[in-house]
C-alpha cells in the first residue's frame, strides 16, 4: 500500500469495499445509498481516480443493488466529481449497468445516463456519449440494444448535424432489430426522438421507422406506436397527415389485436386533436363509432372514458347524431366496467349540447343511470350532477331526478345511502331553504334512525353541515327538537344518536340555543342506565365545554350544570363511565382556570 | 394524552402490526383478565353478538361500521377469530387490545380455531411466523387462547356459545365445574361447546366434523327450558344469508365473515340485543374492492394474473415486474404508487380454451426453494395455495392491457429462452 496515504484517508473507500463485499445484501444496499457521502470524503480527484473505477467493476452483485447504484449515480454524482466537465466519467459505470439483465436496472442506468447527459456539453457529448450510444446499440446481447433506443431522443438537439444523421441511422437500425423487446423499446422511445426532428426529417426518418413498426408482426410493439403516430401527427400540417399516415391510423384503430384498438381508444382524443378538424370529420369520427361498439369490453371502457374530449371536436348535430346513439347502446351495456365509465362521462356531454338537447336526450340516460344495479355506477352520476345542473338549472334538475335520489337515499346498499348523505350539502345550497325543507328534509331526520352505524354518524354529520349552510335559527327550529326528541326513545340506540348529534352539531350553534334547548336533555341522559350513553354525555360535556368555555355564558354553564354532573358520574359504577367523566372533568378544568 | 394501549389499537385499528414486546405485553395483561372470567362470563344487554371472524380483517372493520365502535357498542364475539384470512394477527390483536382497554365493553369467547393444533394447519401459525419471523406471537396467543371463557350469557336468558351443546351438560350450572385453562380436548364437554351443531334430527347425532355431536331439537327446547334461556346464540357453521334460525327460533348460528375465505360469495351478520333483549339481524357484504386490493397487497403472498395463453406452456418461470399497487391513505383516498418485485411460479391454464387464467405466487425476497407449488381445486372453480387461501377464477376484474402483455411477453420469452420481463401488473381485487 502506498506510504503516502494517512490511516484517515484510506478509510472511507476501504470502507465502502468492505461493506460492499459483505454477506449481507442489506450492507452491500446501504454502502451504495451512502455512497455520495464517501465520495464527498475522498474529495473530487480521489473519486475520480478510485471510486468510479470500483464502482465500474463492481456490476456483478445483486439487481437491488445494482438498482440503487444506478439511481445513486444520477443524483446529480458530478459535483463529487469536481464539477460537469468531469460528468462523463460517470458513463462507464452505466453502461455496464444499462446492459445488465434485469430489466428495472438497465431502466434506472438509461434514466441516469439521461440526467447525466443533460450536464455534458457538446464535446463531451460527441467524445464519450455518442459513442457510448453507438456501442449500446450495436450490443451483442439484446439487454443493451434495449436500453440504448432511450438514448437518442435526449442528445439529438444537441450535437453537431453529420452526427445527427448518423443518430438518424442507428435508431432506425434499432427500429427494425431481430429481437422483439428491441423493438418494442425503439416504438417507445420514437416518439420522444421525433420531438426533436426538424419537420423534414420526420418525413425522410421518421416516418419509416414508424411505419415499420406499425407493421410489426407483434401487437405488443404496434400498440406501442400509438403515441408514435400522435408525435409525427403533430409535426405535420393536416394535409400531410391525410397524405402520409391515413393508412396507418385506419390500421390502428381497427387492428386485429383488441390491446392495439384498446390503445388507440386511450389516446383518441389526443390522436384527434393532432389530425386537425378534417380529418376528424371525414375519418375519425367513424372509427370513434366503431370503438365504442367494440367487441371487447376494455376497448368500449377505454372508448367512453374520451366521449366529451372528443365531443368537443365536433358539432352539436354531429354529436346528436353520432355519439349520442352510441352513450345510448353503452348505458344499457352489459360490462358494469363500460356502464361506470359512462356515467363518469356522460355528464361531460351536457354543455355541449345545451340546455334542450341535454333534457330530450340525456336526462332520460342519467336516470336510466340512477337506477343501474352497480353502485359505482349510480355513484358516478351522482358526483357529476353538478355539471348538468350547471346547464339544465336546479329547478328541473331536481324534478326529475329528485325521484331517483330519493330512492337512492333509501337504497339498500349503506354505501349509496352514505354517499348521497354526503351530496346532500351541495344539494341544500342549490336548492335553497324552502324546497329543501319541503323535499328532504324529512329524510336527513329518518338517516338519525338508520339501523347502520356509519349512515347515523354521517347524518350527524351532515346536520352539522346544513346549519352551516342555513344558519342556526333554522337548526333550532328544523333540527334540535328532532333530536332532543329522540333522546326519549325507549332503545337506547336512538337516545345514543341524540347524545352524538349533540356533540357533533353543538359547536356549531349558540351557547343559548344549548342552554333553552340541549342541556337539560344531556343532563337527563347523564343518569341512563345504559352505561355506553352515560358516558358518551361526559365526552359530549366535555365538547360542550370546550366550545363555550371562552365566553361568560359558558363558563356558568360549566359550574352550574357540566361540572356537578361530571363530578357525579366520577363514582358510577361503571369503570368507563368513570374513566370519561374524569377526563372530561379534567378539561372542564384546564378552561375554568384559563 | 393517550396512552400506549390507545396508540396501539390506533395502529391496529389501521391493520398495523404492533411490535413484539409490545404484543407479550398485551397477552400478558389480557390473561390477567381473562383468568377472572367465569367459564359463562354474564353479559348486560345491550350487547351486539357476532359469529367467526377468520382474520377477514378489512371484512371485521366492516362490521364496525355497521354495528358502531368499541367502547360504543358493547361487542360479543363468539370464537374463530383467527385462521383462514390473510389477518388472523392484526384481527386477534385488535380484539385482545380493546379487551384489555375496555373490558366490561367486549367480551370474547373461545372457538374451535382458538387451539394450537388447529392454528397449525389452518394459518395462524404461518401467519405469525411470516409477520413476525418467529413463532413468539403465535405461543403468547395460543397461551391467551387457553384463559378463553366457553361460553358467555346474555341477562341469564341468551346463552353464547362457539359451537354447541353437549350431551354431558344438562345444565349451565355444569359448565361452571370445567377446568377451562388448557388446550381444547379431543372430546368431552369443553370439546363439545367448541365443536358441536344443531341439526334437523332427534336426539344426539354423531358429527361429521369427527369432534363434538349433532343436537336436534328436542335437546334444544330441553337445555332452554331447564336453564330458563329465551335464545341461544352461536357460530361455527357458514350461513349464506348471514344468521340462520333453527330448532323453533329457539337457537340461532350468526356468521360475521362476508365472503368466507374471499370465495364463498355469503353475506355476513352481526345480532344486535337492545336493552329489552329485542333482536335485531344487521347483514351486511364484505369490504369493498378498493379496500381490498389494499389489503391484499400487504400479505405480498399471491398476484395473480390473466390472460390470453398462446400456446398450452405448463412452466416454472421466474422474472421480475413492476406493478401498481393502490391502498388507501389514512385519509382514505385511493392512491397508486409502482412497486417492483420478483417471483417465480408455476403458471397453470384453468380453462381449456384461449382465454385463461394464470395465478402467480410472488415472493420478493424468498429463494426458489420456499416457493409452494400452487394446486388446483377439485371444485375447479378456485385454486388454493397452501390449502389456506383460496382464489376464485370467476368474475375476474378487468385486466388492464400491461398486464396482458406481460403474459404474452413470458410465453413469447419461453420460445426465446428468456425469462426475464418487466411488465405493469395491476393487482386485482380478490372478490
Amino acid at each position: 500500500m502506498d506510504q503516502g496515504f494517512s490511516v484517515d484517508e484510506i478509510a472511507p473507500i476501504a470502507i465502502l469495499m468492505d461493506e460492499l463485499r459483505s454477506e449481507d445484501v442489506q450492507l452491500r444496499l446501504n454502502a451504495i445509498h451512502r455512497i455520495s457521502t464517501i465520495a464527498l470524503a475522498l474529495g473530487p480527484e480521489r473519486a475520480r481516480d478510485e471510486l468510479i473505477p470500483f464502482l465500474q467493476d463492481s456490476v456483478d452483485d445483486e439487481d437491488e443493488v445494482l438498482l440503487a447504484l444506478a439511481e445513486e449515480l444520477g443524483r446529480n454524482f458530478e459535483e463529487y466529481l469536481g464539477g460537469p466537465e468531469y460528468a462523463h466519467l460517470l458513463l462507464g459505470p452505466l453502461e455496464n449497468l444499462s446492459a445488465v439483465e434485469e430489466t428495472l436496472v438497465r431502466d434506472k442506468a438509461a434514466e441516469s445516463i439521461t440526467k447525466v447527459a443533460a450536464k455534458l456539453s457538446q464535446a463531451q457529448l460527441e467524445q464519450y456519449y455518442i459513442p457510448l450510444v453507438q456501442r449500446l446499440s450495436r450490443g451483442e446481447w439484446f439487454t443493451s440494444r434495449t436500453s440504448a433506443c432511450a438514448l437518442y431522443a435526449p442528445v439529438y438537439d444537441k450535437v453537431a448535424p453529420a452526427l445527427q444523421d448518423e443518430l438518424r441511422r442507428g435508431f432506425a437500425a434499432l427500429g427494425s432489430d431481430d429481437t422483439p423487446m428491441v423493438r418494442r423499446a425503439a416504438a417507445k422511445w420514437l416518439a420522444d426522438l421525433i420531438k426533436k426532428l426538424s419537420k423534414q426529417h420526420v418525413l425522410s426518418d421518421g416516418l419509416a421507422i414508424y411505419r415499420r413498426l406499425q407493421a410489426d408482426d407483434q401487437d405488443s410493439v404496434r400498440l406501442l406506436t400509438v403515441p408514435d403516430l400522435i408525435a409525427i401527427a403533430q409535426q405535420l400540417t393536416p394535409a400531410e397527415v391525410k397524405e402520409q399516415l391515413l393508412k396507418q391510423i385506419r390500421q390502428s384503430v381497427t387492428d386485429k389485436s383488441w390491446r392495439v384498438r384498446y390503445m388507440a381508444a386511450s389516446n383518441f382524443n389526443e390522436l384527434a386533436e393532432a389530425v386537425g378538424q378534417e380529418l376528424v370529420r371525414e375519418e375519425l369520427i367513424g372509427h370513434y363509432v366503431q370503438l365504442l361498439k367494440d367487441n371487447e369490453a376494455e376497448v368500449r371502457t377505454a372508448a367512453a372514458g374520451q366521449i366529451p374530449g372528443f365531443a368537443k371536436l365536433l358539432e352539436k348535430e354531429v354529436i346528436l347524431a353520432r355519439i349520442v346513439p352510441c352513450v345510448r347502446d353503452l348505458c344499457q351495456d352489459n360490462s358494469q366496467h363500460v356502464r361506470a365509465a359512462v356515467a363518469t362521462q356522460i355528464a361531460g356531454l351536457a354543455p355541449l349540447l345545451g340546455k334542450e338537447a341535454t333534457i330530450e336526450h340525456l336526462l332520460p340516460l342519467f336516470l336510466h343511470l340512477l337506477k343501474d344495479e352497480f353502485p359505482d355506477v349510480r355513484l358516478n352520476i351522482i358526483s357529476k350532477l353538478e355539471t348538468v345542473n350547471q346547464v339544465i338549472g336546479i329547478e328541473l334538475l331536481s324534478e326529475s331526478l329528485l325521484p331517483a335520489i330519493i330512492e337512492l337515499a333509501e337504497d339498500k346498499s349503506w354505501r349509496v345511502r352514505q354517499a348521497i348523505i354526503e351530496y346532500i350539502p351541495l344539494l341544500a345550497t342549490q336548492l335553497g331553504k324552502p324546497f329543501f325543507d319541503e323535499q328532504l328534509g324529512n329524510l336527513c331526520m329518518s338517516w338519525l334512525g338508520d339501523n347502520v352505524f356509519s349512515i347515523r354518524e354521517a347524518a350527524t354529520v351532515n346536520l352539522k353541515k346544513l346549519t352551516e349552510v342555513f344558519g342556526v335559527e333554522w337548526a333550532k327550529g328544523q333540527i334540535v327538537p328532532k333530536i332532543v326528541g329522540m333522546g326519549q326513545h325507549p332503545t337506547y340506540l336512538f337516545r345514543m344518536t341524540t347524545v352524538q348529534a349533540i356533540t357533533t352539531v353543538a359547536p356549531v350553534l349558540t351557547i343559548d340555543i344549548v342552554n333553552a334547548d340541549i342541556i337539560e336533555t344531556l343532563l337527563q341522559l347523564a343518569r341512563d342506565p345504559i352505561p355506553n350513553i352515560r358516558f358518551n354525555v361526559a365526552k359530549s360535556l366535555e365538547v360542550l365545554a370546550t366550545t363555550f368555555g371562552n365566553t361568560p355564558e359558558g363558563q356558568q354553564m360549566i359550574r352550574q350544570k357540566i361540572a356537578p354532573v361530571l363530578e357525579a358520574q366520577k363514582t358510577d359504577p361503571d369503570a368507563d363511565v368513570r374513566f370519561f367523566a374524569t377526563k372530561a372533568l379534567q378539561t372542564v378544568r384546564t378552561i375554568d382556570a384559563a | 394524552m393517550p396512552s400506549d394501549l390507545d396508540r396501539q389499537i390506533y395502529k391496529l385499528l389501521r391493520c398495523e402490526l404492533i411490535t413484539e414486546e409490545e404484543v407479550k405485553r398485551l397477552c400478558i395483561k389480557a390473561r390477567e383478565i381473562l383468568i377472572e372470567e367465569a367459564n359463562v362470563q354474564h353479559v348486560d344487554s345491550p350487547v351486539t353478538i357476532c359469529g367467526d371472524i377468520h382474520g377477514q380483517f378489512w371484512d371485521m372493520m366492516e362490521l364496525f361500521k355497521v354495528g358502531g365502535y368499541c367502547p360504543d357498542t358493547n361487542y360479543l364475539f363468539m370464537g374463530d377469530f383467527v385462521d383462514r384470512g390473510f389477518y388472523s394477527v392484526e384481527t386477534f390483536l385488535l380484539l385482545l387490545a380493546l379487551k384489555v382497554r375496555y373490558p366490561e365493553r367486549i367480551t370474547l369467547i373461545r372457538g374451535n380455531h382458538e387451539s394450537r393444533q388447529i392454528t397449525q394447519v389452518y394459518g395462524f401459525y404461518d401467519e405469525c411466523q411470516r409477520k413476525y419471523g418467529s413463532s413468539n406471537v403465535w405461543r403468547w396467543c395460543c397461551e391467551v387462547f387457553d384463559y378463553l371463557a366457553l361460553g358467555a350469557i346474555v341477562d341469564g336468558r341468551v346463552f353464547c356459545v362457539h359451537g354447541g351443546l353437549s350431551p354431558n351438560l344438562r345444565e349451565i350450572n355444569q359448565i361452571r365445574s370445567i377446568d377451562r385453562k388448557q388446550e381444547v380436548p379431543h372430546d368431552g364437554p369443553m370439546c363439545d361447546l367448541l365443536w358441536s351443531d344443531p341439526d334437523d334430527i332427534t336426539g344426539w347425532g354423531l358429527s361429521p366434523r369427527g369432534a363434538g355431536f349433532l343436537f336436534g331439537s328436542d335437546i334444544t327446547q330441553a337445555f332452554c327450558h331447564e336453564n330458563a334461556l329465551d335464545l341461544i346464540a352461536r357460530a361455527h357453521q357458514l350461513a349464506m344469508e348471514g344468521f340462520k334460525l333453527m330448532h323453533e327460533r329457539r337457537i340461532v348460528t350468526v356468521w360475521s365473515a362476508p365472503n368466507y375465505c374471499y370465495r364463498c360469495g355469503n353475506v355476513a351478520s352481526i345480532l344486535e340485543l337492545d336493552e329489552w333483549l329485542g333482536q335485531e339481524y344487521k347483514v351486511f357484504a364484505c369490504a369493498p374492492s378498493d379496500v381490498r386490493i389494499a389489503s391484499f397487497y400487504d400479505t405480498n403472498t399471491v398476484l395473480w394474473l390473466s390472460g390470453t395463453l398462446l400456446s398450452p406452456v405448463l412452466s416454472f418461470i421466474q422474472f421480475s415486474f413492476i406493478y401498481l399497487v393502490y391502498y388507501l391513505d389514512p385519509w382514505m383516498n385511493l392512491r397508486a404508487e409502482q412497486s417492483a418485485g420478483k417471483g417465480a411460479g408455476l403458471f397453470i391454464p384453468i380453462w381449456n380454451s384461449i382465454t385463461a387464467t394464470f395465478f402467480v405466487r410472488a415472493i420478493p425476497t424468498a429463494p426458489a426453494g420456499e416457493l409452494d407449488i400452487l394446486r388446483r381445486n377439485d371444485s375447479s372453480d378456485c385454486i388454493l395455495v397452501n390449502d389456506n387461501i383460496a382464489i376464485p377464477v370467476k368474475n375476474t376484474p378487468i385486466v388492464c392491457m400491461e398486464q396482458r402483455d406481460s403474459l404474452d411477453h413470458i410465453f413469447a420469452g419461453v420460445e426465446r429462452d428468456e425469462c426475464h420481463c418487466s411488465t405493469n401488473i395491476i393487482i386485482s381485487a380478490v372478490c
